[in-house]
């Protein structure tokens, strides 16, 4: 069993990082208590391959420019 | 199926212990084979790994040299064999590898500035995840001194997962951030300094009731105390009457027209009076479309000239379709049916391209043409709103009896009137000239008038009021704010915990694979397995905020589970234990490159744990190509033993020659540079006994004959008048005489042993002080190679023989025939005759 998982692995079988984030998100969108908007900053922003070098400034500054609109919507 | 890359030769050059050339064979035609090599300490075997490391060194240097020297580093410097420069050698390392039927490979050659990272050495990197170099000091470090943040770094690279780790880096840091942001009060505070200063430091905190107090007492009510406001908003009714009788005031006093006036000015130009900002206004706003206008006129002119067949378009456009599929075998030009031969452009292709630059001109000039319709609007539009405002601001003027000061802005307007699309704008500068201080007087005499009404008017209770007003909203809010950033702040943990357990869900299966292969080859290298603690690679718990950790562990005994190896193994298991996490990494993660290179990995272990090892490399990587280099002579025996001599190539090193480099046991200086040196005539005699050591050696292991064993100094290298004493003993105990050179007085085997030949002058002449000639040099030679070639099999011509144990006199090695002389009938045609 153990020799077959290791020839899996060494085959190349391992599913890619871009594979493993688009399960990711995938399953989080599915989830119930997913809070679809933050999910959306998160994807652009974070749950990405190649994330810009401010990736997470402009995560914080989505996520602000987000609290700050459903604080408005209340009024 | 991608092939495995295997080595095929290593070349050094004047790297390190080697000077001079040295290729070392790592490959029977297409096999691949696995080499160890034995070596004393300061022989030049880790110069073998060092080679390696450099080669595949992206710094194009080793680890423990660094690129400078500088501290405890000796630089690049130290790559280079000492006389490297001196003799004139470029220090090179060459890897030549196979592929499959392919073969390729690279020199990298050793310089200060370092040089790029070999083409073959990409592409063997790009197919290996795992350093594949293994150093036995550098070992114990994943052990025994990574950090658990620094070691999931290292596995998580080995699977390829950098993005992930970034992720959860990412998500980590904004989680501190947004967590930060939702408990910050800095955006309150300012707004509470702001209430300070309002309400002149009377109340430090926000409390609506006193807030509302103030304002009705200290600011309505000193202007009227039945006017108050039950509520801070702007819909409150007594917040609608403030408003009315601000309003009314200012009618009273005359400010509401003055302010009309300054806004009918700014409307037509307004030049900040300090000089900071930008002047605005419809003057200006006139003028910009203007330039517009004419830049655009330009432009069109320009594309016009250039699109002047623009008539053409639509042949050009449906001709060009035409030429642009290749299917259509057309041989004349579909706009002019000329043969293409014929045109000016003279092939298809030439038409074609032609026939691109117009259509791309057309293009251009299209678009000049909109961009200026869109300016023609622009000037319009901006030339009717400057004169709607000129018409308020004067009729604004007269109104308030400023007629007499407004000559040139009138004769500006009447301008304006008769300016038509095309001419350059009207002078405005008379205009604005009369427009500053008109704008300067208004504003004086409005601050005059404010004034005079001192602190209690209701302009300056409405603006304290709304002031109350928009802080109230501004805390609440943030208020709000704050509460949907905390909201989110605990989504974000929820998504983050959620992405961060299918992150290591995903590493943990991976992880799975390579624990299960480090036991195995731990219990291997312990021995019966009963000795082995189990060896446990572990993320850290889900409610850990850091999850970027990796927990090596194992369990010690019942009573120590998931403990740290360090705290409980020995030196010699942490070493076994690093040993086989390596190869465990290297098995799993290095398919398509089955290579390893050890450096001396057996320092700490006993005599059975290096048989183990030896057992576990032939059970687990009969497969992989192994380069092994160690000063440890049983491990050496022990290889030899355990792993198959036909995948395997077993070599000693016996010498380190300052003039050469390391010397195999099986080393042979060839026949043909002697000879090269001796006809150019140059000396050989250094090489001519280097010759005569090495085939003496050969000789006396292949008869087994006896030597003395030499002092602990000298323990490795017998001399060669020890060799020739010694088979010469040999030779006369088995009654077996050794051949005469003709032209020689003496036995050549006594002149071996009198160690006659390091000075050929004595060898020749009764002056022991007299160099020896190139002609003695030759002589000599000629007499030791007869001599030697006298040491073959009657039989079948083989120069190799042994001695088996039971047997006095030796045997052929290939035929087994006893040895004997050949009779002397070939003379080595000596020039010189010696009596």
């Amino acid at each position: 069993m153990l020799m077959e998982s290791i020839r899996e692995v060494a085959a190349g079988d391992r599913p890619a990082p871009a594979d493993v984030v688009a399960a990711i998100i995938s399953s989080r969108l599915e989830a119930k208590e997913t809070d679809v908007a933050l999910l959306g900053v998160l994807s652009k922003r974070i749950l990405t391959v190649s994330p810009t070098t401010t990736a997470v400034m402009e995560a914080l500054a989505d996520i602000e420019r987000l609290a700050s609109e459903r604080a408005e919507n209340q009024e | 199926m991608t092939q495995r890359i295997t080595f095929e030769t290593l070349q050094l050059t004047g790297f390190r212990a080697y000077l001079r050339e040295q290729t070392i064979s790592l490959s029977r035609g297409s096999k691949p084979l696995s080499l160890a090599v034995y070596a004393p300490n300061a022989k030049g075997k880790s110069s073998l790994v060092d080679a390696f490391e450099f080669y595949f060194s992206p710094d194009a240097t080793l680890a423990r040299l660094g690129i400078r020297a500088a501290d405890r580093n000796a630089g690049r410097v130290a790559l280079e064999h000492v006389d490297a420069q001196a003799k004139g050698i470029s220090p090179t390392v060459r890897l030549s590898f196979r592929q499959g039927i392919e073969r390729f490979g690279d020199s990298r050659t050793v310089t200060q500035a370092g040089t790029a990272l070999p083409e073959a050495a990409s592409r063997v990197m790009a197919n290996c995840m795992i350093p594949f170099v293994i150093r036995g000091h550098q070992l114990r470090g994943f052990v025994e001194e990574q950090t658990p943040e620094k070691r999931y770094e290292e596995i998580i690279a080995w699977f390829g997962l950098q993005p992930l780790l970034t992720i959860q880096r990412n998500l980590r840091a904004l989680r501190r951030f947004v967590k930060q942001k939702a408990e910050s009060v800095s955006d309150r505070q300012e707004r509470i300094r702001d209430l300070g200063r309002i309400t002149s430091r009377t109340i430090n905190d926000w409390d609506e009731i006193s807030v509302s107090k103030w304002l009705n007492e200290e600011v309505l009510g000193k202007l009227d105390n039945t006017l108050t406001l039950a509520e801070l908003s702007k819909r409150d009714r007594g917040y609608q009457e403030l408003d009315k009788r601000k309003k009314a005031e200012e009618e009273d006093l005359g400010i509401a027209t003055l302010q009309r006036l300054l806004t009918n000015i700014e409307a037509v130009y307004y030049g900040p009076p300090d000089g900071k900002g930008a002047p605005s206004g419809a003057i200006l706003g006139f003028e910009r479309a203007v330039t517009g206008f004419s830049d655009a006129v330009a432009e069109e002119a320009a594309e016009r000239a250039k699109a002047s067949q623009a008539m053409f378009s639509s042949v050009w456009t449906a001709a060009n379709a035409i030429l642009e599929n290749e299917k259509i075998p057309i041989e004349a030009c579909p706009v002019c049916d000329t043969q293409f031969s014929a045109t000016p452009h003279g092939s298809r292709d030439a038409v074609q391209r032609t026939l691109r630059v117009k259509l791309s001109d057309l293009a251009s000039y299209r678009k000049a043409e909109t961009a200026l319709g869109t300016q023609a609007q622009t000037l319009s539009l901006a030339h009717r709103v400057l004169m709607e405002r000129l018409a308020t601001l004067n009729s604004a003027l007269e109104d308030a009896g400023y007629a007499h000061r407004t000559t040139s802005i009138k004769s500006y307007e009447d301008e304006l009137i008769t300016w038509k699309l095309g001419q350059p704008p009207p002078n405005s500068t008379a205009a604005v000239a009369e427009m500053k201080p008109l704008h300067a007087e208004v504003a004086t005499e409005k601050k005059l008038i404010a004034d005079r009404q001192g602190e209690h008017t209701y302009a300056n209770a409405l603006k304290t009021t709304d002031s109350v007003i928009e802080l109230r909203a501004d805390l609440r809010r943030i208020e709000r704010t704050k509460e949907e950033l905390s909201k989110l702040n605990i989504q974000l943990s929820q998504q983050s915990e959620a992405i961060n357990k299918a992150i290591a869900e995903h590493i943990q299966k991976l992880i799975g694979e390579l624990k299960g292969n480090i036991n195995e080859l731990y219990e291997e290298i312990q021995g019966d397995g009963t000795n082995a603690p189990p060896v446990r690679l572990e993320l850290p718990g889900e409610e850990d905020t850091n999850q970027q950790r990796m927990q090596l562990l194992i369990d010690f005994a019942d009573s120590r589970k998931g403990v740290v190896p360090t705290g409980y193994l020995s030196d010699s298991q942490i070493h076994a234990l690093a040993l086989s996490l390596r190869l465990a990494a290297i098995r799993i993660f290095n398919p398509k490159v089955p290579i390893i290179v050890l450096d001396d990995v057996v320092t700490s272990y006993d005599a059975d744990h290096r048989k183990n090892i030896a057992a576990m490399l032939a059970k687990h990587f009969g497969e992989y190509q192994i380069v092994l280099a160690t000063h440890d002579e049983r491990f050496f025996a022990l290889l030899q033993d355990h792993l198959p001599q036909t995948a395997w190539i077993f070599r000693r090193i016996t010498d380190l020659k300052p003039d050469f480099g390391p010397t195999f046991h099986d080393h042979r200086t060839p026949d043909e540079a002697i000879q090269a040196k001796l006809d150019s005539g140059t000396s050989a005699a250094n090489e001519i006994r280097q010759a005569e050591e090495e085939w003496l050696l050969d000789i006396c292991r292949g008869f087994k004959t006896k030597v003395i064993i030499r002092s602990v100094e000298r323990p490795y290298k017998y001399e060669r008048s020890e060799l020739a004493l010694s088979l010469a003993t040999f030779l006369k105990g088995a009654n077996i005489s050794p051949p005469h050179v003709p032209g020689i007085a003496n036995p050549f085997l006594v002149s071996l042993q009198n160690g006659e030949l390091e000075n050929f002058g004595s060898h020749f002449s009764d002056n022991p002080a007299e160099a020896g000639s190139s002609g003695d040099e030759k002589t000599r030679w000629k007499e030791f190679t007869y001599f030697r070639d006298q040491f073959v099999c009657s039989q079948c011509g083989s120069k190799r023989f042994m001695r088996p144990e039971a047997l006095t006199a030796p045997v052929c090695k290939k035929c087994q025939a006893g040895f004997r002389f050949p009779p002397p009938t070939v003379s080595p045609k000596t020039d010189v005759i010696r009596k």
